[in-house]
C-alpha cells in the first residue's frame, strides 16, 4: 500500500497540479468571447435573433442593458446576442462586469477583438457609423439594423411576448 | 493486484503528462501574448500610445501629448516630426487618465513658451471623471502640480475637455459637465443632455505667490442639452469690434432628440448650424471640426439624417445666423469619420477625414481657398490595422498630419501641396 501510495503520490500531484494550470488559464479567456472578423457571419446567422450592440462608453446603453436585464429574468430563454464594442482590453473587467449581471439561456456574449473596432464594424455593416446602442435582427438572411435605445415593447413585439 | 497497480500508474503516467503539456502550451501561448504587448509598449514610448494629441507653438515647434500607465507625458519637435525630445512626465502621482476617442489630453503653448496641458482623470464611479489642469513655465523642467478645473466638486462627469490660448496668452478650457444634469436628478427634475462650462486662467494666474493646490479656477455655465458622448470644437474668431472672441461648435440635443450641431460665442446665445434631423436616442460619438479665417467660421462634421449620411462643410460668415449651402463630401458607404478643417499656415483651407474600404483605413484631404469651391480630395495617407483619428496641424512651414498608429512610430504626414 505505502509502495503503491510512493509512486502513485507524485503522478498525482503531477495531474493536479497540470489540471489547476490549465484551468486557471483557461478561466481568463472564459468570461468573454472575443468577436473577430472570422466570426462575424456565424453570430449573424441566426434567424430571428436579436443582436445588440453596445460599449461601457455609452450611458444610453445602459438603459437598454438595464431594461434586458429585467426582461431576462422573466424570459430568460430569449435568443439575443450581445457584443460589446470595447476593443480595448482596458475596459474588458466593466464589459464582464455587466456580463455577469444578465442571466438567460440563449443568451450569448462577444467583444470586440483587440482593436478591431473599425474592421469589425464594416464587417457587421458598411453603413453603421458606430452610433450606440445598435442593434441588428436577422430576417430572411437579411441584417435589419435599427440605431438608438430599444424600448421594452419592441422586445415584446420581436419576440410576440404578452404586452406589459 | 501487480497489474492493477501498473495499470493505474500507467493511467495516472498518461493522462498527467498529457495534461501537462497542454497546460505548459496553454500558459506559453498567454504569456507570449502578453509578453509581446509589454515587451514594446512598456514605459513612456509614445509609440505605443492608444491616443496622440498634438499642437503646434507659435515658434513653430510641436508638442505632443498622450498617456502611459496613469502617467501624463509631453515631448516636442522641432524638426516636423523627424526627431523628439525626451518625454517629461506631467504628473507625479499617478492617476487614472482617459486616452481614449475624443476623451483624450490637450496641449497647447502660448507666445512666451509656458506649456499648458489638461486631461480627464476619471473617478472611481462609471461615467464620473474630473478635467485637470497643469503647466510648465518657460525655462523650468519640472510640471506645475495638477489642479482640479471644475469648481463644482461634485462626483459627476466632466469630460470632452477642450483647450485654447489667446493672442494674449489666456488659456480657456472648455468641457462637456454633468454637474447640472445630476443636480436635476436629485430634484426629480428631467434634465435632456448634458451641459457645456468653460473656464479662463490668464497669464497672472502663473505668477501668484499663493501655492498651486490654493489656486482657484472660476467655471461659468454655457448651455444645457448638448449630446453626452460627442467632442466640442473651439476656435478664436475676429470680432465685429476688431479683437478676438471663442466660439464652441457641438451636438446639440434639439426637440425630440434630433442631434444636430449648434455653434456659439462663449457666453452668447447658440445659433443651430446643422440641419440633416438626424434623430437618435443614442450615442452618435462623431463630433465636429471648425476652424476660423478672420470672420468666416469653416465647420465640418457627421450626420446620419433620413435623407443624407456622411460628411458635411459648410462656412458661416455671421456666427451661425446664416448658414452656407452644406457640401455633402462623404457618403456613409466610404464609412467616413472624424473630419478635421483647420486654416492652415498659408491661410488656405485644408480638410481631412477618415474613411475604411473594409481592408484598409486611408486619409483623404482637400483643400480650399476660402471654402466656396474644394480641390477633388487625394489619398495622404493609408494603413491596414487600428489606428488613432486624424487631426491636421496648421504650420507656418507647411501643414500637417497626426495620424497615430498604436504600436508603430508616430509620423506627421506632409499635406501641404
Amino acid at each position: 500500500m505505502r509502495r503503491l501510495f510512493r509512486l502513485t503520490f507524485p503522478r498525482l500531484l503531477l495531474l493536479v497540479s497540470s489540471v489547476v494550470i490549465s484551468s486557471s488559464v483557461l478561466s481568463s479567456d472564459k468570461a468573454i468571447g472575443q468577436l473577430t472578423i472570422e466570426n462575424v457571419e456565424e453570430v449573424f446567422q441566426k434567424e430571428n435573433r436579436l443582436v445588440m450592440l453596445w460599449s461601457v462608453d455609452c450611458p444610453p446603453c445602459y438603459q437598454e442593458l438595464a431594461m434586458l436585464e429585467a426582461l431576462l429574468a422573466s424570459y430568460p430563454g430569449l435568443p439575443i446576442t450581445l457584443i460589446s464594442t470595447d476593443d480595448d482590453p482596458e475596459r474588458h473587467v466593466e464589459v464582464e462586469e455587466q456580463y455577469r449581471r444578465l442571466k438567460g439561456s440563449k443568451l450569448t456574449t462577444w467583444v470586440f477583438a483587440d482593436g478591431m473596432a473599425t474592421q469589425l464594424r464594416y464587417a457587421i455593416d458598411k453603413t453603421w457609423s458606430g452610433v450606440l446602442p445598435r442593434s441588428y435582427v436577422v430576417n430572411e438572411a437579411k441584417r435589419v439594423g435599427h440605431s438608438g435605445v430599444l424600448k421594452e415593447k419592441d422586445i415584446r413585439q420581436l419576440f410576440k411576448l404578452p404586452k406589459h | 493486484m501487480i497489474k492493477t497497480q501498473v495499470c493505474f500508474h500507467r493511467v495516472t503516467n498518461v493522462v498527467g503528462l498529457v495534461l501537462l503539456f497542454f497546460s505548459v502550451m496553454l500558459t506559453q501561448s498567454v504569456a507570449s501574448t502578453a509578453a509581446t504587448t509589454t515587451a514594446v509598449c512598456d514605459g513612456s514610448n509614445i509609440a505605443c500610445a492608444k491616443t496622440v494629441t498634438a499642437s503646434v507653438s507659435p515658434a513653430g515647434r510641436i508638442w505632443f501629448a498622450w498617456t502611459a500607465s496613469d502617467y501624463l507625458y509631453v515631448n516636442y519637435s522641432d524638426d516636423r516630426g523627424k526627431t523628439f525630445s525626451r518625454p517629461v512626465s506631467v504628473n507625479t502621482t499617478p492617476e487614472k487618465i482617459a486616452a481614449g476617442g475624443e476623451k483624450r489630453p490637450k496641449v497647447v503653448v502660448d507666445s512666451a513658451g509656458n506649456v499648458y496641458v489638461s486631461w480627464i482623470k476619471k473617478l472611481p464611479q462609471k461615467w464620473t471623471s474630473d478635467i485637470r489642469f497643469s503647466w510648465l513655465k518657460v525655462g523650468e523642467d519640472v510640471f506645475s502640480a495638477p489642479i482640479t478645473v471644475n469648481d463644482d466638486k461634485e462626483i459627476a462627469g466632466h469630460s470632452f475637455n477642450e483647450m485654447i490660448v489667446s493672442d494674449i496668452d489666456e488659456v480657456t478650457i472648455v468641457w462637456l459637465d454633468g454637474r447640472n444634469s445630476k443636480a436635476a436628478k436629485k430634484r426629480g427634475e428631467p434634465h435632456v443632455g448634458s451641459s457645456i462650462y468653460w473656464a479662463v486662467i490668464k497669464p497672472s494666474f502663473l505668477k501668484t505667490n499663493v501655492s498651486v493646490e490654493k489656486r482657484q479656477i472660476q467655471n461659468a455655465a454655457y448651455v444645457n442639452g448638448n449630446c453626452v458622448c460627442c467632442r466640442l470644437a473651439l476656435t478664436p474668431v475676429e470680432s465685429t469690434e476688431g479683437g478676438s472672441e471663442l466660439v464652441v461648435m457641438w451636438r446639440h440635443i434639439f426637440g425630440d432628440n434630433i442631434r444636430d450641431h449648434a455653434l456659439g460665442v462663449l457666453g452668447e446665445p447658440l445659433q443651430r448650424v446643422s440641419f440633416e434631423q438626424w434623430k437618435i436616442d443614442g450615442c452618435p460619438h462623431h463630433g465636429p471640426s471648425i476652424s476660423a479665417q478672420n470672420k468666416r467660421i469653416h465647420m465640418s462634421w457627421f450626420n446620419d439624417g433620413p435623407s443624407a449620411s456622411g460628411l458635411f462643410y459648410a462656412y458661416t460668415d455671421n456666427l451661425g445666423e446664416t448658414v452656407s449651402p452644406v457640401f455633402h463630401f462623404s457618403k456613409s458607404t466610404d464609412s467616413p469619420a472624424h473630419p478635421s478643417v483647420i486654416t492652415g499656415g498659408d491661410g488656405k483651407l485644408k480638410l481631412a477625414w477618415q474613411t475604411f474600404d473594409g481592408v484598409q483605413s486611408s486619409i483623404q484631404v482637400m483643400t480650399s481657398v476660402r471654402g466656396e469651391q474644394w480641390s477633388d480630395a487625394r489619398v495622404v495617407a493609408q494603413f491596414t490595422g487600428a489606428t488613432d483619428y486624424p487631426f491636421l496641424l496648421p504650420h507656418l512651414d507647411g501643414d500637417l498630419l497626426l495620424w497615430h498608429k498604436p504600436g508603430h512610430a508616430l509620423t506627421l504626414y506632409e499635406v501641404s501641396e
